[in-house]
């Protein structure tokens, strides 16, 4: 007798566990136009080790929504933001994804690392979702070939463009790459590859320094030996600023410039004065856009830091989410995913319109050089 | 630059890349041939060691600027990197030295979790920067090979300090103690050793070396992050294995040989048309497997019986 | 804790073992039909975790081996039919013998040389050799080099699309029981009984005749089948797999769900896994504790070390007879 109560008691006991996972989820109403709010999923890193980028991606997409809500929202709906946080890795990514699915979102936008991105894009697709990306830019994304995911930062092939450009200007001849054997900055790695050939010029060696790695000075002799006289790193300002630190220290001559992974006032202060002269091939800085420094005022006076790098384009994928919504005048997927197709928005970083490959068909990228300390524009 | 200058600046390269880890194998070693711990948790106090070195150097330079600022830090890192060692040893280890050695290692992924995510809680994930107001570039010149002074009191410092330790453990009482607990701990406790005493000592010992290593890579490579022990913990780790686990002149030498190995590997690779450091680590650890399949017991490691 | 003692007892009692089993079992088998996607992508990733710990624990529970590059035997698995599937056009199902051997002929390459060292040795040669999968993936173009293999075409199951999320909790869920029973099988064995010899004392099983070395590749190649299956699996149901999938994060992971939950013991280690896939995504939300979840994990695995060494619910075998 007093078994079998205990036999029960641990039965209930395992359906309340259970049960509370299904009580987790809360309700889940489908995109229409019967609710009262917009919900819009943030799938961006919160935890690991690109929280900051994560923050600041969903601070912009914040301040872009209140701004909005305060003007009476979107065809006369509030706006709401829903985070899911994919931790930079790609199963994790598919959990929060899902996550994000569930909360009956109406809209997605985000994806920082293309590596936690590129797997959450079917299930996005599956739920009839449309995915505004607003920082990843491996080409593989729209490789993928579903309708519903737009690219709103420039591919690596527009990088390059810029890159050629820049490398024609200066005389360059034998360039070095450098790259962290992730998604994003190998493919723009291989890009570079494969591209800058075709321009004349030649690809001296390819390095990759493992993410966190203290020493580069290896790979620092061996461009220098390799004869190298333009250096390209194309990934991420806190191995950037260390990889530039050794090559000058290993006096290594040539020019050095970096992707716009390492577009941010991080490399400056990473770098020091070894910074000095480093070109950046850079996704539209705030400082240099036209209505940038209110834009700037707002984010500092609203959380107290400075906007990252690819603030500007969160903020502008929600403008550009509002102008194809009340294009559209619906919040239906297919109505609004045409609008978005067919959109031309102008914002702070700069135009955007779509290829029929759903990749940005303007390049948004410019090229800054570090001089006395900060960035300053530079027209090849 | 000719074959034999790269040739000789790669081995520079090596030689400093391979002082770190020998600093931070030997805490690996120490460690494990006294209690048998894989202790995961070194690599994050090499990361606390350099953390703990930046901001007491950024109060301090106010008052102390310069390298006599930088060496007070350097000596506050080891006392903060040694109380935690202590503290990991008292209350995470201790209570497990008689339970099944995983469950410790376990412990020890624990640990390693615990001041890592502490970190990169209070550090919000980004990385710090270094300004020692030194000349990082300023150094000789030979032909095209250039070593910076810095790298000199590198190599001089790592130098010491493993001839230091050598004669600590082999002429000190404690030194002796440590090396009987190593070969048995019971008959120890009945010679009257307090081995708990000689086991922190040990892990203070092994911090300390891993700070001084943290601080040392702050000063130099000047960049500071929560995930830099990772890295530098698992190489570390490796070094102390290829050396033979347990023995101290093994870690150095497997510490030197593993930093020696990435750097000629990376250019050999070049050399063969590929790209030499994406695959460094391929052949750094495809050596180690070699390593252990024809010497079992790592490059110094002797038979089970006598360690330390 | 006394409750905790009280429970195990329960479940270590023949009669209640099974109706216990069955209640569990019905309770996972029904959820998907009131649960939304969310829920079922997170306890499909604990059977996920399940399978991965069930396979490691032949090697880890069952036999002592530390091996710290779990991640690199689901990885072949995944990466051969990722490969295949993607490069080759292979039907998914073709794919799983390949993979069975290619697990076989890595796992006697890196085990045969490698298991007559002593335990943390294998640790840093299976951790090497981990490394080196993940990279040698990460820097070839047939793999996909560092975005990985993306598209990968879900297969068909006698004429069913194998495309939602409930197919796939179905589909790990019958994976998660198949290797229960392979399990069982192998721990009741004379095989497992020369296993479980094996980590009690190496030395004593040796001179008692049992042919260690061999024992211990045997039971590496078949903890090494069991991940590459699983791989497999986990490559068609993700669609798109990634070197950053299987880092040393991953193993260690792994590694921890066995030894948290209890070496050995079958549901010990299905409920670590279940801990280690659920608790992480429990407190991802909450705040400030969000932000901590690892730290906190972290002090919670020191404190069950200390408290339950063998730990949570570790193997008590008894005689058999």
């Amino acid at each position: 007798m007093k078994k079998s109560i205990k036999f029960l008691s641990l039965l209930i006991l395992s359906v309340i566990i259970l049960s509370s996972f299904a009580g987790l989820s809360g309700c889940s109403l489908n995109g229409s136009d019967n609710k009262d709010e917009i919900l819009i999923g943030v799938l961006a890193p919160f935890s690991g080790s690109n929280t900051y980028f994560g923050n600041d991606m969903y601070q912009s997409y914040e301040l872009a929504i209140d701004e909005i809500n305060a003007a009476g929202g979107i065809l006369g709906k509030q706006l709401k933001l829903y985070k899911g946080d994919d931790a930079g890795d790609p199963s994790v990514a598919t959990t929060a994804a899902a996550k994000i699915i569930s909360q009956g979102v109406d809209f997605v936008v985000g994806g920082y690392a293309s590596g936690a991105t590129i797997p959450t894009l079917q299930q996005f697709y599956d739920a009839k979702l449309i995915m505004l990306i607003s920082c990843a830019n491996s080409t593989q994304i729209t490789s993928l070939g579903l309708n519903q995911t737009f690219m709103v930062n420039s591919p690596g092939t527009h990088a390059v463009v810029t890159l050629t450009s820049l490398c024609k200007s200066l005389g360059v001849s034998k360039i070095a790459l450098i790259h962290q054997g992730d998604s994003y900055s190998k493919d723009l790695s291989d890009l570079c590859e494969a591209e800058l050939p075709k321009s004349g010029f030649e690809i001296a060696t390819v390095q990759v320094m493992e993410e966190g790695a203290a020493d580069v000075s290896a790979i620092v002799t061996t461009i220098k030996n390799s004869g190298a006289d333009f250096v390209y790193w194309c990934a991420y300002p806190p191995d950037g600023s260390n990889v530039i630190k050794q090559l000058r220290r290993g006096d290594y001559t040539g020019v050095i410039a970096v992707g716009d992974g390492s577009a941010s006032v991080e490399l400056i202060e990473g770098c020091g004065s070894d910074g000095e002269g480093v070109y950046v091939t850079s996704p539209p800085f705030v400082e240099f856009a036209e209505g940038g420094e209110k834009f700037v005022d707002d984010y500092k006076a609203k959380f107290d830091m400075d906007p990252g790098t690819y603030a500007t384009l969160c903020y502008d994928t929600i403008y550009m989410l509002k102008q194809a919504i009340e294009k559209a005048g619906t919040l239906k997927m297919e109505k609004v995913r045409d609008a978005i197709q067919d959109i031309e928005y102008k914002g702070l970083s700069g135009v955007k319109k779509f290829t029929p490959e759903r990749e940005p068909e303007i390049s948004n990228f410019i090229i800054l050089q570090i001089k006395d300390g900060k960035f300053t524009l530079v027209n090849p | 630059m000719s074959l034999s200058e790269v040739a000789l600046q790669q081995l520079i390269n090596g030689l400093i890349l391979g002082s770190f880890y020998a600093l931070i194998a030997l805490g690996y070693s120490m460690v494990y041939g006294i209690i048998k711990l894989l202790n995961f948790a070194h690599g994050d106090i090499y990361m606390t060691g350099a953390f703990a070195c930046l901001s007491v150097f950024g109060v301090l330079s106010v008052i102390i600027p310069g390298p006599g600022g930088i060496i007070c830090s350097i000596i506050a890192a080891m006392i903060i990197a040694g109380i935690l060692g202590y503290l990991a040893q008292r209350f995470a280890y201790r209570p497990l030295l008689g339970a099944p050695r995983l469950s410790l290692l376990i412990t020890a992924i624990g640990v390693s979790l615990v001041i890592y995510n502490f970190i990169m809680v209070i550090t919000n994930g980004k990385a710090s920067y270094f300004e020692s107001g030194l000349d990082n570039s300023a150094g000789v010149h030979i032909g095209d090979i250039k070593i910076t002074y810095i790298q000199i009191v590198l190599i001089a410092v790592s130098a010491l300090l493993m001839i230091g330790l050598t004669l600590f453990i082999g002429q000190t009482m404690t030194g002796k103690a440590m090396r009987a607990i190593a070969l048995d701990q019971d008959t120890c406790r009945l010679m009257g050793i307090n081995v708990n005493k000689i086991i922190g000592i040990t892990f203070i010992i092994g911090s300390a070396l891993a700070a001084i290593a943290g601080g040392l890579a702050c000063v130099y490579y000047g960049n500071v992050q929560y995930s830099m022990g990772y890295t530098m913990g698992i190489k570390a780790f490796t070094s102390a294995v290829i050396g033979g686990i347990g023995s101290i002149p093994g870690a150095m030498l497997g510490g030197l040989l593993l930093g020696l190995l990435e750097a000629v590997g990376t250019q050999f690779l070049t050399y063969l048309g590929l790209s030499g450091s994406a695959w460094k680590d391929v052949f750094a650890f495809g050596i180690l497997i070699l390593i252990l399949i024809l010497k079992p017991n790592g490059l110094l490691g002797k038979s089970e019986i006598e360690r330390m | 804790m006394k409750f905790i003692d009280w429970a195990y007892n329960m479940m270590d009692n023949k009669k209640y073992k099974y109706s216990v089993f069955a209640v569990i079992f019905v309770i996972m088998a029904v959820i998907p039909l009131f649960s939304d996607n969310y829920i079922l992508s997170v306890l499909w990733s604990a059977l996920f975790y399940m399978l991965l710990a069930l396979g490691l624990n032949i090697i880890v529970g069952y036999c002592g081996m530390c091996d710290l590059g779990y991640a690199a035997k689901f990885a072949l698995g995944a990466y051969t039919t990722g490969v295949l599937i993607k490069s080759f056009g292979w039907n998914f199902w073709l794919t799983l013998p390949v993979s069975v051997i290619v697990s076989v002929i890595a796992a006697i390459i890196i085990g045969a040389p490698t298991l007559k060292l002593r335990s943390d040795y294998l640790a840093i040669v299976t951790l090497g050799f981990a490394e080196i999968v993940r990279i040698t993936a990460r820097n070839l173009e047939i793999t996909g080099s560092a975005t990985g293999i993306v598209g990968i075409a879900r297969p068909k199951f006698f004429g069913l699309h194998l495309t939602q999320i409930t197919h796939w909790y179905y589909v790990f869920l019958f994976l998660v029981i198949l290797f229960i029973f392979v399990s069982n099988r192998i721990r009741n064995s004379r095989f497992g009984r020369a296993l479980t010899y094996i980590r009690e004392d190496e030395d004593a099983a040796q001179a008692m005749g049992v042919n260690t070395t061999l024992y211990k590749l045997y039971a590496y190649i078949i903890g090494a089948v069991l991940g590459g299956i699983t791989g497999s699996f986990y490559a068609v149901r993700m669609a798109a797999i990634s070197p950053g999938s299987f880092d040393f994060t991953q193993s260690a992971n792994i590694m921890l769900a066995v030894i948290l939950g209890g070496m050995g013991k079958i549901p010990g280690v299905i409920a670590g896994a279940a801990f280690f896939a659920i608790f992480p995504e429990v407190f991802r939300d909450v705040p400030i504790i969000g932000d901590m979840r690892m730290l906190f994990f972290g002090l919670l695995l020191i404190i069950v070390m200390i408290t339950r060494p063998q730990g949570l619910w570790p193997e008590r075998r008894k005689r058999e007879r």
